[in-house]
């Protein structure tokens, strides 16, 4: 009896699961079937969108402050895409107070005359501390819903619902999922000391993640999100270590003589190449974390520093002195096949292999300061993005690679700035409750699954 | 039994569902289930944060001033060496200075090297650490390489002056400590360094 109840659980449970695949499928197909924004296309078109305010179910006539917050937050994270033309409140000429049909029922014509191609529409009913949004994406001229999101959450969870709305929105108008609910590590030393802090990718929701008093460098995102690799002189030496992040546990992972920087987590996350000088000069090692058993990459007089793995986990891009000046190379992670990339410049540093596999990123000096540049990666198509007044430093992709987080120093003090992959859209990302100090080498996050 | 009809139940509920419901509805019980779990996650992040807000306000302002006035400090140090006069700070011993990412000792560095050598040979029960630094332009990994390489260069010029290699130690700052302040050359070119501690 047991047995058979057993099985039809089962059944039921499998049926479930064929209807929902359906399900999905077919949303699928009506989010992809049409492309709102060619994010390949040379000079990307801006969609126009219009946002009107998010309506408060319970008091639909009255303004409030998490109406504007909401809204606040959504066409932040919009306009930062560089896909949408927001389309100016004052231009809408829907009635706001139109509040006897329900909010599903819009008056297309009202937003095709102001020329609105998408259109999002929202409420919120809130309480003390319980927030319920509901989000919705239309297709102005189709006349119908291309996303629609409920979140229900804390108050304080508002950032990241938008977040992952918008992340929905730019998804469904391009195919490929936004950014918006990653995160950012960087370094400030707005408590007199540099130390490692994490935080949205708009400088919100700041938190201070080493309290060592003493010098943190290079913090690097592990490939799952959950933990943090960098160097610490809290024991007086640069040691290299590893943090998990939703505990603050750590562990010291590598403490040999001399230098132990530049770690980068492999994109298997089961080995980190470094830099250690333990052999009197500092040369590239991948260290296999299963076993803690140290691989020598490179083998020569000059400095050799700052890797970074091909998404393939097959290749490193570093830098090195061996040619008299700091040099992009790339060598095989079985240590074969050393080839030198970059040759203008007297200065070429901070490589980053873009996510797809096909870009580097670097800081290379021209005209006598830092600027960001790209190039293929075979070296080839070398471009400067990066530019203006100040030095442009440790270049750090977005996991979808249309964006570069930068350290620049362009407003005198060093500041984290932002930019599309083609060097449009430059702006600073204003990190939240740190007002004084200088803000470093930020890196980009993976995106982030629910269990971060 | 029991359980047949109840797949028959679930059956005639999901057909029903499928059928009465438009695509917006399902639309929203699959986001529903999708963010119910990260939402959670979250807030308690978002509890540890308000936590500890408070406490790091507050370690800030006490820290941000000692600093500041010890690189003025410093700074004035740095100074006094170019004058070639000999400053406690720096333990007797005169600070050397390097070009832009070079690890070369520069030949107007001769006599501060003839100076310190002089100073070591006097004093040869103390024990020193050398430090490498760097100016801030390039990246910490590659300065922090360089500032060792630094800390190198002097401690072997040291020792082609006869001081016995086992009382020099050394150590890189990179860029990590600056001496100067400003985003210039007239602070870079102090904080291209290497300065002697005494160990003992």
């Amino acid at each position: 009896m047991q047995e058979r109840m057993k099985k039809n659980i089962f059944l039921i449970g499998k049926y479930l699961f064929f209807i929902s695949i359906f399900l999905v499928t077919l949303l699928t197909e009506q989010g992809s079937a049409k492309v709102y924004i060619d994010i390949n296309a040379p000079t990307g078109k801006r969609l126009p969108i219009a946002i009107p305010d998010i309506k408060n179910l319970k008091a639909p006539h009255e303004s409030s402050d998490v109406s504007i917050k909401l809204r606040d937050i959504l066409t932040q994270d919009l306009d930062f895409s560089g896909f949408f033309d927001i389309i100016d409140k004052k231009a809408y000429i829907e009635d706001p107070n139109r509040t006897d049909k329900a909010s599903d029922e819009i008056d297309f014509k009202d937003w095709k005359v102001i020329n609105a191609e998408v259109l999002i529409k929202g409420s919120f009913v809130a309480n003390e501390e319980e927030l319920t949004v509901e989000l919705k994406l239309f297709d102005v001229f189709q006349e119908r819903l291309l996303v629609g999101r409920r979140y229900v959450g804390k108050k304080t969870n508002m950032r990241a619902m938008v977040h992952k709305f918008a992340d929905e929105v730019v998804e469904a108008l391009t195919g490929e999922k936004g950014v918006f609910d990653t995160k950012l590590l960087f370094i400030s030393n707005a408590s007199g000391n540099k130390e490692i802090y994490v935080s949205d990718y708009d400088g919100y929701n700041v938190k201070q993640i080493t309290k060592n008093n003493s010098i943190n460098l290079s913090p690097q995102w592990s490939p799952d999100g959950k933990r943090v690799l960098y160097t610490s002189y809290k024991e007086g030496q640069p040691y290299l270590y590893m943090m998990e992040l939703a505990t603050g546990r750590e562990i010291k992972l590598s403490s040999y003589p001399g230098l132990n920087i530049g770690a980068r987590w492999s994109p298997t996350g089961r080995e980190v190449a470094m830099t250690l000088s333990k052999d009197g000069n500092p040369e590239l090692y991948i260290l296999a974390l299963d076993g803690m058993k140290l691989k020598r990459l490179t083998n020569n007089w000059a400095i050799d520093t700052s890797p970074t793995w091909s998404p393939d986990g097959n290749k490193l891009a570093f830098v090195s002195d061996i040619g008299g000046n700091p040099h992009i190379y790339v060598i095989n992670s079985d240590g074969t096949g050393l080839a030198r990339l970059t040759f203008e410049g007297k200065y070429n540093a901070a490589p980053a292999w873009s996510p797809k596999g096909d870009k580097i990123a670097f800081a290379r000096i021209n005209e006598g300061k830092f600027d960001i540049w790209v190039m293929n990666a075979d070296g080839s198509s070398q471009l400067q993005l990066a530019s203006g007044a100040g030095d442009n430093e440790s270049p750090s992709w977005s996991p979808d690679g249309r964006y570069i987080v930068f350290a620049s120093t362009r407003n005198r003090n060093a500041g984290n700035y932002i930019m599309q992959n083609n060097g449009e859209n430059q702006r600073q990302i204003r990190f939240e409750d740190i007002k004084r100090g200088e803000q470093t080498s930020p890196t980009w996050s993976p995106y982030l699954t629910a269990n971060n | 039994m029991k359980a047949n009809s109840v797949i028959r139940y679930a059956s005639m509920v999901v057909i029903l569902f499928f059928v009465a419901a438009g695509c917006v509805k399902v639309v929203k019980e699959e986001a529903m289930q999708k963010t119910t779990l990260p939402e959670k996650q979250e807030s308690t992040v978002a509890k540890k944060e308000a936590k500890e807000e408070k406490p790091a306000i507050k370690e800030e302002r006490v820290a941000e001033q000692p600093i500041m006035e010890a690189s003025k400090e410093k700074a004035e140090a740095a100074v006094v060496d170019e004058l070639g006069a000999i400053t406690e700070k720096t333990g007797m011993l005169l600070t050397v200075y390097f070009d832009f990412d070079r690890f070369t000792i520069r030949d107007d560095m001769q006599s501060v090297f003839e100076k310190n050598a002089e100073w070591l040979k006097k004093n040869s029960n103390v024990k020193i650490r050398i430090e490498g630094h760097c100016d801030e332009r390039g990246t910490n990994e590659y300065n922090i390489a360089l500032g060792e390489r630094r800390a190198q260069s002097i401690r072997e010029y040291l020792v082609n002056y006869g001081i016995n290699p086992s009382r020099l130690s050394t150590i890189s700052y990179g860029e990590e400590k600056p001496v100067a302040a400003g985003h210039d050359e007239d602070s870079w070119t102090k904080n291209r360094r290497g300065e002697f501690v005494i160990v003992k």
